[in-house]
């Protein structure tokens, strides 16, 4: 088997005031579709922003985050510039704002190429209108002299695909691309990376609150809870066969056309405050089979499931 | 393109700015008619006999109804003819022009001097917000805000003038020294040192303030996260992503504060006995030399106005969604 593009083990992320991610450890491995879910404020931003170290000023870093091979939490500015855009690139949930409002559109996604050594206007102008052309954006060439404020929001997410991918980076984090988006944008841009991944091979961590999507697109899965690894496994085997109390409970929550009741079950009670100390199992407060021990230890992620009692579910 | 943009943008400022200026010219010339002093008074000079002072008030048409007189006066405008000074008899805009020259030389290396140093400034303060250098500038920035600009001229005259005597305290050159070519521009340069510095301040801490806040909400925002994210360098993101949305703020500040800095001007050529405009409003109103104020009032208006268009459509240029 090949060596992963990217390895995570015990990533910890905290700030002053809370330790938000905590022991996350997963590995995507080269061409690999990979979706991260959880409510929000479960740590999935914050991992995924510190595998191009983008953290907040105030938040520490620990663990260890290889990137090929390479510990990026190691690396030198300059090292870390070199890898951003090119090699592992990120897509931000929301496009209205993830474009700067007074530059074209083009010069936005050339200069993704500048900055890693293309110099050449030509070569620029002709690269921007393919891969505008390439995610779907009718004329390209007057398109990219477009601004901002006249590109409709999937128009943006899709113009902000293709200036991730500008470099055809090993990586793609695509951090709730389409949350922001109406359903019918939401599926052109995953059928966009559905493409990229099979035509590139571009390996995708995937960030979604959105178990559709996942289920969609990813052969893996990772489900996240207050800052930790709850379950990962393959995508049909996480879905139909949960083995975390919490990974049931969101897809119990989940509107299903094969339910007979049809009605959406939301998860009783609130995650916890990051910054309130909580022994044990961190969903022990929320789930159905808490037992003596889980309100004592905190279970390891063993075999994929981070749970003491694992009901069946 | 841009400049296609740019005449098209200030033809259409200059069509709104007409009603402007006949609102500023009609202002202008009832509320100087409305200052306390009767001109043929200070025409006719001491004890004059009422038939004099009549014969005065004919020649100026003073006599007339006020409406009159502006009316006479707009129609000669309209050709260029401002009047005559009551003081000089030259004509007014001959006056205004000669003493043009030295308030742009000084009001411009003002404003151009707080521009660069305010926005180096506000964007390090940015840089750094929150550290005790940015508290520090901070806090220097107010209290340059909050000096009045005569107080700060008097200051600086006593220190490096009387004191130390770096500079020279009044005056645009040396008065026995006729230079010429080079040594004259240095010499001009010398005696601009402290008027500009004073008349600089101001608007030098209210460019680095807006600039710092304008700098501090444009890091803030994701497009600077996705900058970072293509590896940009922190230098890039400054002043090529944040700065590019920043200086809106700033140019609008600039425009918006000319007035003030207009008005600021006239203070300090007095205190430092600069031949500019501002020392001839001074001595126009001393004067009651009603021609003339009028003449600078609307000048300097107009000029207002002026900078005020040329930083909309400067802002327009550089924020594409301000574009109409
Ligand atoms: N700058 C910050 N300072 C302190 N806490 C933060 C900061 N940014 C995010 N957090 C906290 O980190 C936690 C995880 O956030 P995030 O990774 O964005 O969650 P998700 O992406 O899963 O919704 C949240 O509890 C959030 O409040
Ligand atoms: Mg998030």
């Amino acid at each position: 088997m090949s060596e992963p593009v990217l390895s995570i083990r015990d990533l910890h992320v905290s700030f002053p005031t809370a330790t938000v991610v905590q022991g996350v450890s997963f590995d995507v491995m080269p061409g690999e579709i990979v979706g991260v879910v959880g409510e929000s404020g479960s740590g999935k931003s914050m991992t995924a922003r510190s595998v191009l170290r983008l953290l907040p000023k105030s938040a520490r870093l620990g663990g260890s985050i290889r990137f090929r091979g390479q510990e990026v939490l190691d690396m030198s500015p300059a090292d870390i510039r070199a890898m951003r855009g090119a090699l592992v690139s990120m897509v931000f949930q929301d496009p209205m704002t993830s474009f700067n409002p007074v530059l074209r559109i083009g010069d936005q996604i050339a200069e993704a190429m500048t900055l890693h050594g293309q110099k050449d206007r030509k070569t620029l102008s002709d690269r921007v209108a393919s891969l505008l052309a390439s995610v779907g954006i009718g004329n390209p060439k007057a398109r990219a002299r477009a601004y901002p404020h006249e590109f409709s929001g999937g128009m943006r997410q899709r113009a902000l695909t293709a200036m991730a991918v500008a470099n055809g980076p090993a990586l793609l984090i695509a951090d709730e691309p389409t949350t922001a988006l109406d359903v019918t944008v939401q599926d052109q841009i995953l059928q966009l990376m559905r493409d990229l991944n099979a035509t590139s091979g571009t390996a995708i961590l995937l960030i979604t609150h959105n178990i559709a999507v996942v289920a969609s697109l990813c052969r893996r899965l990772i489900v996240m809870y207050a800052g930790r690894v709850v379950e990962d496994g393959p995508t049909d085997e996480v879905l139909t066969a949960p083995r975390h109390p919490y990974t049931w409970s969101l897809l119990q929550s989940v509107p299903r056309l094969d339910r007979a009741t049809g009605r959406l079950v939301a998860i009783k009670g609130q995650p916890p405050d990051p910054a309130e100390p909580l022994a044990g199992c961190k969903f022990h407060p929320r789930c159905p089979w808490v037992e003596e021990r889980c309100t004592r230890d905190e279970p390891p992620l063993e075999d994929g499931v981070r749970c003491w009692v694992r009901p069946a579910l | 393109m841009v400049i296609a943009v740019a005449s098209r943008l200030l033809l259409r400022r200059a069509l709104l700015a007409v009603p402007l200026v006949f609102a500023v010219v009609a202002l202008t010339f009832f509320f100087i008619r409305l200052a306390p002093g009767d001109p043929a008074q200070i025409l006719a000079g001491d004890a004059p006999t009422p038939e004099f002072l009549a014969q005065v008030r004919a020649e100026y048409g003073l006599d007339q109804p006020v409406w009159t007189q502006f009316l006479a006066f707009l129609a000669k405008a309209l050709t260029g003819d401002f009047g005559t000074s009551l003081y000089s008899k030259q004509p007014v805009f001959a006056v205004i022009l000669e003493r043009f020259p030295a308030t742009v030389l000084m009001t411009g290396t003002a404003m151009i001097v707080a521009s660069i140093v305010g926005i180096l400034v506000g964007v390090a303060s940015a840089k750094r917000a929150g550290s005790h250098a940015d508290t520090l500038i901070s806090s220097a920035s107010l209290l340059g805000y909050s000096m009045p600009g005569f107080w700060v001229g008097q200051l600086l005259v006593l220190l490096f003038s009387v004191s130390l005597d770096w500079f020279p305290a009044t005056g645009m050159e040396a008065a026995r020294a006729s230079y010429t070519g080079w040594r004259h521009i240095q010499d001009v340069a010398w005696h601009m040192v402290l008027p500009v510095t004073t008349l600089a301040l101001f608007l030098l801490t209210m460019i680095a303030r807006f600039t710092r806040a304008a700098m501090i909400d444009a890091l803030d925002q994701d497009y600077v996260l996705v900058a970072e994210a293509k590896g940009a360098s922190r230098n890039r993101i400054l002043w090529h992503h944040a700065f590019r949305n920043a200086c809106v703020t700033t140019i609008t500040v600039i425009g918006l504060e000319f007035g003030a800095v207009l008005a600021g001007a006239v203070v300090v050529e007095i205190v430092f006995g600069w031949p500019g405009l501002g020392r001839l409003f001074y001595d126009a109103i001393y004067r009651r030399d009603f021609p003339l104020l009028t003449g600078a009032f609307m000048f300097s208006s107009l000029i207002v106005i002026g900078v005020n268009m040329v930083s909309d459509v400067a802002c327009a240029l550089l924020d594409p969604r301000i574009r109409r």
